[in-house]
């Protein structure tokens, strides 16, 4: 027999076991984690019901073709959205990792059958049932035809998943690789800011000329050659009452899905009985430069310190959480100048003014995210650091300097553009000097942050689970510690930004030639003030520090 | 069972506390209502080869973050060649090497560069620091993959960059919790070389394992810890002596089973009968 409904009840078993753990097992950051998901299904559910709302109108009230050319859009859109968001997310789910249940002596049907009915108990799931729902709903005009799309639904789900375990095994060695993991948790950074973007696509897709393109057909010529489209094509013959046209159709969807799924065990067992072999990539001995040079910054920043600033920005280089942090420190400013310039694209002249002002002020806000938790981005790594007889003034100073670096190439960049858009050219000067003197404020209070309210930064996570350090497993006390220090940067930074506003608002520009430079000095006084405090207190404080981080 | 001789006896009283590679009086840690390290009394001597064993929990791996100043004692001394570790925290970590037993190194950098930051964050001037780098990377077989970054080595090479790391700076005295763990002989041989070499030059090791080949092929002094308390300590020989009235041949695993009070005897599971 090629099914023991024992074992299929086991592995079923299993997977039930394994969905509820993550709701229920013990430990460190239980009830957070029971209140992320409890979010994350409400989330779920309300764009589940809110897209379903919208196949279910569409396709039941659009007129023909229109309302199955809409079908072909939404089934290829889940179609390749099924295949490529696994990808990005790679993380295999413990039910569906089929090498830890190689060693027991289960057939390949057995496999098949409990992955396939493994996979209906996973929390996307849910959210795809309901939109298929909202299809047979929507194409159920009769009692065969809502029987029909049922069927054909049925069809669509299991080369769905098919397909999608067989490419996310074939790729498995690549997916595995460092350099993909670290580009998904880059793309995801990325794609977190299309947001804005998407707006023109949604206006786009609610305009009437995509309604032509609708009624003209333009899409399903070339998507019913996908499985998803297929399907949609069984479903339009069924309802023009081409019943065996449709049955015809819904055939090749089928055979993929057995195909997908043999090719899928044949890959899984391939992959648990091959060797590891490993491409040995022969590295040429070179003599790289690991001593730092005798270049200028070298020579004036203390060995220690210019050792850790080599570090750190090696990691910004190489680190894809640390690369995506500057990413967004850098898109942020540019995202929030551009859009406010555009917003004030058509207004008076004196708003321009503020674009001067305020393009230094949010340059150094934006490096709070780099500096408030320096001693938490070095992770689990940090019980190295702190192994070593490093002076802390030095170890500050160099984290300090790569923060300080990023916003003043920043300031660089994006006053010069503010400056050159608005035609302010006198105040590209004190805007430099106040943006250079938030950003000796921000990094000063950072370093007190640092020591005094150090966080744990998650480790590394692919695709949507990707965490680019905001987030804290920390508690709400710790939030609302750093929250605190955030505010209290804020006002330290209000002189700077009020010697640099207010001459300009009451036009006594004369004003800035003392008020700038008081600003300056200002700023040092506070970051050398504060990061000597906190450098005294960081030796005292490792253990605590090390507890908060590495925990 | 034997008896041991109470801790009270093993503190070596004589002699000023500063003329020890590692000296700790009291050493407690307390995590809630468990006491994970009771009173631990050590004294090593310059130039040894101390192994420090113990059970899973026995507060082995506690105590040597206490003395290497990444945990704070709830109460107790530690010094480090006449050094207080938690008053003069950065003269310390001068003096000494760690390998911890959970390598925390910077994965994304290379070994070669690792090896070099280590240097640099020791102070050691940058043309030695190259020269040791690459002297490290040659005999630590290291050479090929020197310019990997360290998140794609294997177990064996992260401890061996870890070693170069800790020792490139020529401590006086070297921790390393579990450094045989997880390694092929290959990599054992090559780092148990480096580190009697070391010791032959005047290091003093300290390190915990539960190998206890190892132990007794290189150590030359043995403490035993138990659920926190120091329950034997002394040379391989005073321990046979102490431990073996009846058997004069005991392995220091034989040793080490008596002192924690494990009886030596056969577990059989019914049903293979």
């Amino acid at each position: 027999m090629l099914i023991h409904g024992d074992k299929l009840r086991w592995l079923l078993w299993l997977r039930w076991k394994l969905f509820l753990r993550a709701f229920t097992r013990k430990g460190k950051g239980q009830v957070g984690q029971i209140i992320g998901m409890t979010i994350f299904l409400i989330f779920l559910l309300i764009i589940a019901f809110a897209f379903s709302a919208l196949i279910f109108n569409t396709t039941r009230f659009l007129p023909a073709p229109a309302n199955i050319e809409v079908l072909f859009l939404v089934l290829s859109s889940i179609y390749v959205f099924w295949i490529i968001f696994p990808l990005l997310e790679f993380n295999m789910n413990e039910g569906l990792d089929l090498s830890k249940l190689a060693t027991f002596p289960l057939t390949r049907w057995e496999l098949m059958f409990g992955l396939l009915a493994s996979t209906l108990l996973d929390l996307p799931t849910f959210g795809l049932l309901i939109l298929l729902g909202s299809v047979i709903a929507g194409m159920a005009t009769s009692l065969p035809m809502a029987l029909f799309t049922l069927l054909a639904m049925i069809v669509f789900y299991f080369q769905l998943i098919g397909t999608s375990q067989f490419v996310l095994t074939a790729l498995m060695r690549v997916l595995q690789s460092r350099r993909f993991r670290d580009l998904g948790v880059l793309l995801i950074v990325l794609v977190s800011f299309t947001g804005y973007f998407a707006q023109f696509l949604f206006r786009g897709l609610a305009s009437s000329s995509f309604l032509n393109l609708l009624n003209q057909q333009t899409f399903s010529p070339y998507l019913q050659w996908l499985p998803s489209g297929m399907v949609c094509r069984a479903i339009e013959q069924a309802n023009a009452g081409n019943w065996g046209s449709g049955f015809l159709w819904l055939l090749a969807p089928l055979a993929i899905g057995f195909v997908a799924l043999y090719l899928w065990q044949s890959v899984v067992e391939k992959g648990l009985v091959a060797p590891d072999v490993e491409k040995q990539r022969k590295h040429q001995h070179k003599e790289v430069d690991t001593v730092p040079a005798g270049g200028l910054l070298g020579r004036l920043v203390p060995g220690q310190a210019y050792a850790v600033l080599l570090k750190d920005m090696r990691y910004i280089r190489r680190d894809p959480q640390i690369t995506a942090l500057l990413l967004q420190a850098i898109l942020l400013p540019i995202f929030a100048i551009v859009v406010s310039f555009l917003n004030i694209g058509n207004n008076p002249t004196g708003l321009n003014v503020w674009l001067m002002i305020f393009t230094p002020l949010v340059i150094a806000l934006t490096l709070y995210r780099f500096s408030y938790n320096a001693l938490g981005f070095e992770r689990a790594s940090l019980t190295t650091l702190f192994l070593f007889p490093l002076r802390p003034m030095q170890l500050l100073w160099g984290k300090n300097l790569v923060a300080f670096g990023i916003g003043l190439i920043e300031l660089l960049i994006m006053l010069p553009i503010a400056t050159f858009l608005t035609r302010n050219w006198d105040l590209f000067v004190p805007s430099l000097v106040s943006g250079i003197a938030a950003i000796l404020i921000i990094v000063g209070c950072g370093n007190a942050s640092s020591v005094f309210f150090p966080q744990k930064w998650k480790e590394l996570r692919r695709g949507m689970q990707t965490s680019t350090g905001t987030t804290s497993e920390a508690g709400c006390l710790r939030a609302l510690m750093s929250l605190g220090a955030l505010i209290a940067m804020v006002v330290l930074t209000a002189p700077v930004a009020l010697g640099t506003a207010l001459p300009v608002l009451f036009h006594a520009q004369w004003i800035l030639a003392l008020s700038v430079p008081l600003g300056l000095a200002y700023s040092m006084i506070i970051y050398v003030g504060v990061t000597r405090f906190a450098g005294a207190r960081l030796v005292k404080r490792m253990p605590e520090i090390l507890e908060a981080v590495t925990k | 069972m034997t008896t041991f001789p109470q801790q009270d006896s093993m503190i070596p009283q004589s002699g000023n506390p500063s003329e020890y590679a590692v000296y700790t009086q009291d050493l407690t840690q307390v995590f809630g209502q468990k006491v994970a390290v009771n009173h631990l009394n050590l004294a090593v001597r310059r130039g040894e080869f101390f192994g420090f064993l113990g059970p899973n929990g026995a507060g082995k791996s506690t105590s040597i973050k206490m003395m290497v100043g990444l945990l704070r004692p709830t109460s107790g001394t530690v010094l480090v060649s006449g050094v207080d570790v938690w008053q003069n925290p950065l003269q310390a970590r001068t003096l000494m090497g760690v390998l911890p037993e959970h390598l925390n190194l910077y994965e994304r950098l290379t070994g070669r560069e690792f090896i070099a930051f280590a240097g640099h964050m020791y102070g050691v001037p940058a043309a030695d620091v190259r020269r040791r780098t690459e002297e490290l990377l040659e005999i630590l077989g290291l050479n090929n993959d020197a310019d990997k970054m360290v998140v794609d080595y294997s177990v064996g090479m992260r401890k061996k960059v870890a070693l170069a790391a800790a020792i490139l700076h020529r401590p006086q005295v070297i921790f390393l919790d579990e450094p045989f763990e997880g390694i092929d002989p290959v990599s054992s041989r090559v780092i148990r070389d480096i580190l009697q070499d070391l010791t032959r030059r005047g290091t003093t090791v300290f390190f915990s394992s539960h190998i206890m080949e190892v132990v007794e092929r290189l150590c030359t002094r043995v403490g035993i810890i138990n659920q926190g308390t120091l329950v034997a300590e002394g040379t391989l020989q005073e321990l046979r002596e102490r431990a073996s009235g009846e058997d004069k041949d005991a392995t220091l695993e034989d040793i080490f089973l008596n002192v924690i009070g494990v009886r030596n005897e056969a577990h059989n599971l019914s049903w293979l009968e």
